[in-house]
C-alpha cells in the first residue's frame, strides 16, 4: 500500500522583516507516522507550525492537509488539526472541563460527544482530579496536559504539538511519549523538541531544520542506514586480549583499520552486512571470550551533530 | 461567524467571574446613591459651614439630583466604563489566549463581535440599574416633585457609552499592547472635547448626548437638536466595528 501524504508542505518561505527563518522550505508527513521535528533554537519550528495551523502568514509556498490548502485566517482545515502550542494560553476563570467545553462547542461537537471525549481524556492527560479547579491555579506541566487533552478533544487527523514535554515532570514525559504512540492508530503527529532521545523513542521520520531548509529529511531508519559506517565494535573481557586480537584481525582481507582503547577494538570493515559474519567466525576461532559485539549505529544525535555543524 | 455563541457564554461568564460587571455596576450605582443627596443636602452643607451669605443659593430641585448624576457619570462613570472594558481584546491579544479557540475553528469576527455585544451590556445593565436608583432616591427626596424620568436622554446618554466603546475593538487591532484598546477611545475622546469649542461642529459631536440630555429634561430644548449627534454616533459605531473585523481577520495576533 502507498502511504499518502497526509501534510506537504512546499516551498514555503517566511520573514520576520529582514531575518529570513524559513526558506523554500518543503516536506511531507505521511499518514500515520509520527514526524520528528527538530532543530536549533530559533530555527523555525514554532514558525512552521503556525503557518501549518493557519495562525501566521507565509509569503510564498503552500501547505495541504489532506489535500485541503491551509490558508492564513481560514478555519477551513481546523477540524483536522490539534494544536499544542509550546506555551498554552487558558482563560483562567474557567476550570478544565468548562474550557474543554467551551473549545468543543467552538468546534462543532454534540454536547454528549463533548462530554464522553472530556472525561475520557481528562482521564488519559491524568488531570481528572484537578477538572474542577481553576486553570489560574494549574502549574505548568498541567497546563500541557490541558493542552494534549484540548488538541485531541475534536480527534483529528493530524496532531501538531511544540515542544510537550518541555514542561513535564519525568512521569509525565513518559506518559505522554506513551499517549503519542497510542494515538498514532488514529492520527498523525507532528512533534517538535529538543530531546533527541523522546525523537528516537517515538518518532519513525525527521526533520532537522537548518537555515530555513530541512537539512536532514527521512524515515529514521532508513537515516541511519543510510549513515552507518561499516563499523564493528567488539569489547573482550581484557585489554591484553584485546591487544591480542588487533594484529590477527587486520590481516583479514576485509578489514581496513582496527582502533580502540582498553578492552574494546572497533573494526572498520569494507562492508558490515557481507563481511560481519566472518569477523564473528574469526573470533569464535580464538580462545579468549568475546563479552560484546555489536554493528555501530549512528545515533540520532549523531547524524543531528554532523549536519547542523 | 462560527463560534459565536458558545464564546459569547465565555465572555458574559468572563465579565462575570472576574466582577468587571460588578465593579462597573457598584461604580455608577454609588454615584446614583451620591448624586440625589449632593442635590438635596448641599444647600445645608453650604448653610452649616457659615458660608450661605456669601451665596445666595436657590431651593433644590429634582432636576438638580439628575444634573449631579449626569455630570459626575459622564466624567468618573465613563472613564470606570473604559478601564474596565478597554482590555476587553488586547488583553487576550497580549496573553495569547485566542490562539487556542482560533485553531478549533472560532472566528475572529465571532469573538470581536463578542466582546463588543459584552461590553455594551455591562454598560446597559450599569446605566440602567445606576438610573433606577437615582431616579427612586430622587421621588424619596423630593417627595411630590414632578420629573420626568426622561428615557430619551437616558438613552443618548447611553448611546455615548456605546459609541466609545466601538472604538475599544478597532484600537485594539491597530495598536498593539495591553492598553492598546484604550489608545483610539481616548485620542477621540480628547479631540471631541477641543472640538466641544468650535459651535459649527457642535451639533455632530457625540460627547453632547452626555451633556445636553439635561437641557432636554428642563425644557430649555427639544430633543431634535440632538439628532445629528445621534446619527453620528450610530453611524461611527457601525461603522468602527466593522472595521475593526476586517482588519482583525488579516492583522496578526
Ligand atoms: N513575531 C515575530 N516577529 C519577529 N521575529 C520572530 C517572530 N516570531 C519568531 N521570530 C523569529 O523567527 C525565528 C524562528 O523562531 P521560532 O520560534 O520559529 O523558532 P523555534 O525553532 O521554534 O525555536 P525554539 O527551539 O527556541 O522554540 C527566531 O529568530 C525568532 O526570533
Ligand atoms: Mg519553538
Amino acid at each position: 500500500m502507498i502511504k499518502m501524504a497526509l501534510l506537504s508542505i512546499e516551498g514555503l518561505s517566511k520573514s520576520f522583516g529582514a531575518l529570513q527563518v524559513l526558506n523554500n522550505l518543503s516536506f511531507e508527513v505521511e499518514q500515520g507516522s509520527v514526524f520528528g521535528f527538530i532543530g536549533k533554537n530559533g530555527s523555525g519550528k514554532t514558525t512552521t507550525m503556525k503557518i501549518i495551523v493557519g495562525l501566521l502568514k507565509a509569503q510564498s509556498g503552500s501547505v495541504h492537509i489532506s489535500g485541503v490548502p491551509v490558508k492564513y485566517g481560514e478555519t477551513k482545515t481546523n477540524h483536522m488539526i490539534g494544536y499544542l502550542p509550546d506555551v498554552p494560553e487558558y482563560y483562567g476563570f474557567f476550570n478544565a472541563i468548562e474550557y474543554l467545553r467551551l473549545v468543543g462547542q467552538i468546534a462543532n461537537m454534540s454536547p454528549a460527544k463533548i462530554k464522553s471525549q472530556t472525561s475520557e481524556l481528562l482521564e488519559l492527560v491524568g488531570l481528572q482530579d484537578s477538572a474542577k479547579r481553576k486553570i489560574r491555579g494549574y502549574s505548568r506541566g498541567m497546563k500541557q496536559r490541558l493542552g494534549i487533552a484540548q488538541a485531541l478533544i475534536h480527534e483529528p487527523t493530524l496532531l501538531i504539538c511544540d515542544e510537550p514535554t518541555s514542561a513535564l515532570d519525568p512521569q509525565g514525559r513518559s506518559d505522554l511519549l506513551g499517549l503519542l504512540e497510542l494515538v498514532r492508530q488514529r492520527t498523525t503527529v507532528l512533534l517538535s523538541t529538543h530531546i533527541l532521545t523522546d525523537v528516537e523513542r517515538v518518532c519513525d521520520a525527521v526533520g532537522v531544520l537548518d537555515g530555513g531548509k530541512l537539512a536532514l529529511y527521512g524515515k529514521l531508519d532508513e537515516l541511519k542506514a543510510a549513515h552507518r559506517r561499516d563499523t564493528i565494535v567488539i569489547e573482550m573481557e581484557s585489554a591484553a586480549a584485546a591487544q591480542r586480537l588487533a594484529q590477527p584481525l587486520l590481516g583479514l582481507p576485509f578489514v581496513q583499520q582496527v582502533g580502540g582503547g582498553g578492552n574494546t577494538l572497533t573494526i572498520d570493515v569494507h562492508n558490515v552486512t557481507a563481511n560481519g559474519r566472518d569477523v564473528l567466525a574469526f573470533l569464535s576461532e580464538q580462545d579468549s571470550t568475546v563479552r560484546a559485539y555489536h554493528v555501530l549505529e549512528p545515533s540520532l544525535e549523531s547524524l543531528y551533530l554532523d549536519v547542523i555543524a | 461567524m462560527n463560534g459565536f455563541l458558545p464564546f459569547l457564554k465565555k465572555e458574559i461568564t468572563q465579565t462575570l467571574r472576574t466582577y468587571k460587571l460588578l465593579i462597573l455596576v457598584l461604580v455608577l450605582v454609588s454615584f446614583a446613591v451620591m448624586s440625589p443627596a449632593l442635590a438635596r443636602f448641599t444647600p445645608e452643607i453650604l448653610q452649616l459651614s457659615g458660608i450661605e451669605g456669601m451665596i445666595a443659593l436657590p431651593a433644590p430641585v429634582a432636576l438638580d439630583s439628575w444634573i449631579q448624576f449626569y455630570s459626575t457619570t459622564s466624567q468618573m462613570g465613563i472613564l470606570a466604563l473604559m478601564l474596565i472594558y478597554g482590555g476587553i481584546l488586547s488583553g487576550e491579544k497580549s496573553k495569547g489566549t485566542l490562539v487556542l479557540p482560533l485553531t478549533h475553528g472560532l472566528s475572529r469576527s465571532a469573538a470581536l463581535l463578542a466582546k463588543y455585544l459584552v461590553s455594551v451590556g455591562g454598560w446597559t445593565v450599569s446605566l440602567a440599574l445606576a438610573a433606577l436608583v437615582n431616579h427612586l432616591y430622587t421621588l424619596y427626596l423630593f417627595p411630590g416633585e414632578e420629573v420626568a424620568f426622561v428615557l430619551g436622554g437616558l438613552a443618548s446618554f447611553w448611546l455615548c457609552g456605546v459609541f466609545l466603546l466601538s472604538l475599544v475593538p478597532l484600537s485594539s487591532v491597530l495598536v498593539k499592547g495591553s492598553f492598546g484598546g484604550l489608545a483610539l477611545p481616548g485620542g477621540v475622546l480628547f479631540t471631541l472635547l477641543v472640538l466641544m469649542i468650535f459651535p459649527d461642529l457642535f451639533s455632530f459631536n457625540p460627547l453632547l448626548l452626555a451633556s445636553s440630555p439635561l437641557q432636554v429634561m428642563a425644557g430649555v430644548d427639544e430633543w431634535t437638536i440632538l439628532l445629528p449627534a445621534l446619527i453620528t454616533s450610530a453611524v461611527t459605531s457601525a461603522v468602527a466595528v466593522a472595521a475593526a473585523m476586517v482588519l482583525f481577520r488579516r492583522s496578526s495576533l
